[in-house]
């Protein structure tokens, strides 16, 4: 047993069960400076930061030393079009998803035990099978022939929508792959909404709805606004979604980049799209860093 | 607090690990394809993957290799863009390149190829109407072929379209129909079918970009986009179209192979060369011109022809072929096809039909 000095109060001594760590003065100091860092700011560095760059360059650079690939993005109709497109189909992908799992959450939140992990994992099993092979079995459902039509047919519908081919199995496809995104972090949220507080409205007069919006909801804001930036920047950077499901009116600006890349070898205009993609999460991140405080989004 | 179990707090944790091995695995098949040293002694021919591929290697690759006693691979491509990037490091590995159908332009993609040394290839076994696909940069192998199909069980008689005049005539020829994506071959084989629709000509060279959008926009409402053969047929046999423009060889094989009532109208049917090319600084050029004379020789065009429904382009082979194969292949269909002039199209024509067929794939 030792004497040591407290961290906290360095006046105060207190007996410890175990031998003093002797640490060396460099040691100390390269946790100081937070070396321990280095291998993921290097990986980091390489493989997230260096490509970005490499990417910015090309925008700039291919097919010449020239800003003509961002003024085709704002001169084109074309990209007006994508660039809504985009935005249209990401907010309706975060309101589907919303939509479905908060309710999913909540009940989540209300259950224990083997129901509990039921509940989770039917969520995060999907995770485990190819996004190609979820594509396509949204695509064998909603097909006309499929299930889905001939069950609205059943009911009465001689002829049902189209349901596959456009934005609508877009949004369909992308919030059943972005679900887990937005269940967990508010599942985490309301895990911390204590039952005192309700039950402390509750005595105070408060229904179940009022307590609900007034407590609650609030409380989860955070977990929600993080879980939404997820599945936004998600739905944003999707290609095998939209390009299996999708068709007229649902093209992207990720769509687009590949057809640059792979049908007219435009690497210089890809990346100007990409990199106009990169502002885009940037602003969502911004906005979402303005909702809920930096401390829920970035952590500090 | 309520007791939780423990999976559940790693939860979010899990999810990211599993996103990023999703990541990793769907990249990985690229990043295995262009592993290859730059120069090992190994001959390598780059395709696109696929029956195509597979059938060239047979026929092709395999007894080139034996006979000039080397080792050769074959690896399988995304496309020019990836041999851009392997000219930018300056590590060019493929000696030949295959290019799909679906990039007719490449035969003009003049800072990617070496031009093709016709003292070696004989451009000669061309028949007269394939003379152009004897381009600078690239020699055709084969011929793929676009035809209107349909749904025989719903598009009877007088409503089948017989041109792609009534292709891209909805009122007359009512239903909903199906053509390629810019991602699949849609700036060449719609925007030539749009031009011949509107001059009625299967020359319809120069073609007229802005015209041609202008057409697909009037029926824009009752066109679908695929993106792949997989998913022509998934359109064809779910219902979802009823009338199609869509590769004979890929999609119309399948589809007669499942017993699909499906109807094929070969006229104006729109044909475009697959090409042999030589990358700029491919590691042993002179070989690589003698391998796309060897694929082009009579015998080994006749054993294409029996594996694959694309068309020969040697006049000998086309002549050689019984007619029961011949009558399955593009070539049989020649005199009433519309081909693809692959010197007219250049880079800069291929960005901007994309770009105005992506504007109507958009809206």
């Amino acid at each position: 047993m030792t004497l040591q000095s407290s961290a906290a109060n360095p006046g105060l001594r207190v007996m410890t069960d175990y031998p003093v760590e002797r640490r060396s003065g460099s040691a100390r100091r390269f946790e100081r400076t937070g070396l321990l860092c280095l291998p993921a700011v290097i990986y980091m560095l390489v493989g997230f930061v260096l490509p970005l760059g490499i990417m910015a360059s090309y925008s700039v650079t291919n097919p010449s030393l020239s800003l003509s690939n961002y003024d085709t993005l704002f001169q084109e109709s074309l990209y007006r079009i994508l660039l809504w497109n985009t935005v249209r189909i990401t907010a309706l992908v975060v309101i589907a998803t919303l939509l479905i799992a908060y309710p999913y959450a909540y009940l989540m939140s209300r259950l224990h035990g083997m129901k509990l992990a039921i509940m989770a994992l039917a969520v995060l099993l999907p995770f485990l099978s190819s996004t190609v092979v979820r594509a396509f079995t949204w695509l064998t459902l909603l097909s006309p022939n499929g299930p889905i039509p001939g069950m609205l047919r059943t009911l009465g519908l001689s002829h049902p929508p189209t349901l596959v081919g456009n934005s609508f199995s877009v949004v369909v496809g992308l919030a059943q792959v972005c679900m887990p995104f937005l269940v967990f972090p508010i599942y985490s949220a309301l895990t911390l909404v204590s039952d005192d507080y309700l039950r402390a409205a509750a005595s105070m007069g408060a229904g179940p709805l009022v307590a609900f919006r007034r407590i609650t909801l609030p409380l989860t804001k955070p977990g929600i606004v993080v879980g939404c930036l997820l599945v936004a920047v998600y739905a944003m950077g999707g290609y095998v979604t939209p390009e299996l499901l999708g068709g007229q009116g649902s093209v992207i600006l990720n769509q687009d980049i590949v057809t640059q890349i792979q049908t007219v070898v435009g690497f210089g205009p890809a990346s100007a799209v990409g990199v106009g993609l990169l502002l885009l999460s940037a602003v969502c991140v911004l906005f979402a860093a303005k909702l809920v405080g930096s401390r829920s989004v970035f952590g500090a | 607090m309520k007791p939780k179990t423990h999976f559940l707090r790693v939860a979010p944790a899990v999810l990211m690990g599993l996103t990023m091995t999703a990541c990793g695995a769907a990249s990985s098949p690229t990043a295995s394809s262009t592993n290859g040293a730059q120069f090992s002694g190994t001959f390598i021919f780059s395709g696109f993957g696929g029956s195509n591929e597979d059938t060239l290697v047979q026929v092709c690759l395999d007894p080139f290799a034996k006979l000039h006693h080397i080792k050769a691979e074959a690896v399988t491509n995304s496309g020019l863009a990836e041999l851009e990037l392997m000219e930018k490091t300056h590590k060019v590995t493929w000696d030949v390149t295959y290019s799909s159908v679906y990039s007719p332009g490449a035969g003009n993609w003049s800072s990617l190829l070496t031009p093709i040394n016709y003292s070696i290839v004989n451009k000669n076994i061309l028949p007269s109407q394939y003379r152009s696909y004897a381009t600078k940069y690239g020699m055709a192998h084969d011929v793929g072929a676009d035809a209107i199909v349909y749904n025989k069980d719903k598009i009877h008689g007088s409503q089948i379209p017989k041109t792609w005049a009534d292709f891209y005539n909805v009122k007359s020829f009512p239903g909903t129909r199906a053509i390629g994506s810019v991602d699949y071959a849609g700036p060449y084989y719609s925007m030539q079918a749009l031009n011949t629709a509107l001059t009625g000509s299967t020359n319809p060279y120069p073609l007229n970009f802005s015209a041609a959008v202008a057409l697909l926009h009037n029926d824009a409402s009752d066109m679908v986009f695929y993106n792949s053969s997989t998913q022509a047929e998934q359109l064809l046999t779910s219902g979802r179209v009823d009338i199609a423009d869509v590769p004979t060889a890929s999609v119309v094989t399948a589809l007669l192979a499942q017993k699909f009532p499906l109807g094929v109208n070969w006229n104006q049917n729109v044909v475009s060369p697959e090409f042999l090319e030589v990358p700029k600084g491919a590691p042993d050029v002179p070989l690589a011109m003698e391998f796309i004379q060897y694929c082009d020789s009579t015998q080994q065009q006749i054993a294409y022809a029996k594996l694959h429904p694309n068309g020969p382009v040697n006049a000998a082979a086309i002549a050689a072929l019984s007619p029961a194969v011949a009558a399955t292949l593009p070539t049989h269909y020649s005199n009433i096809a519309s081909p693809i002039d692959s010197n007219w199209w250049t880079p800069a024509r291929v960005t901007a039909a994309t770009n105005q067929l992506l504007t109507v794939e958009s809206q």
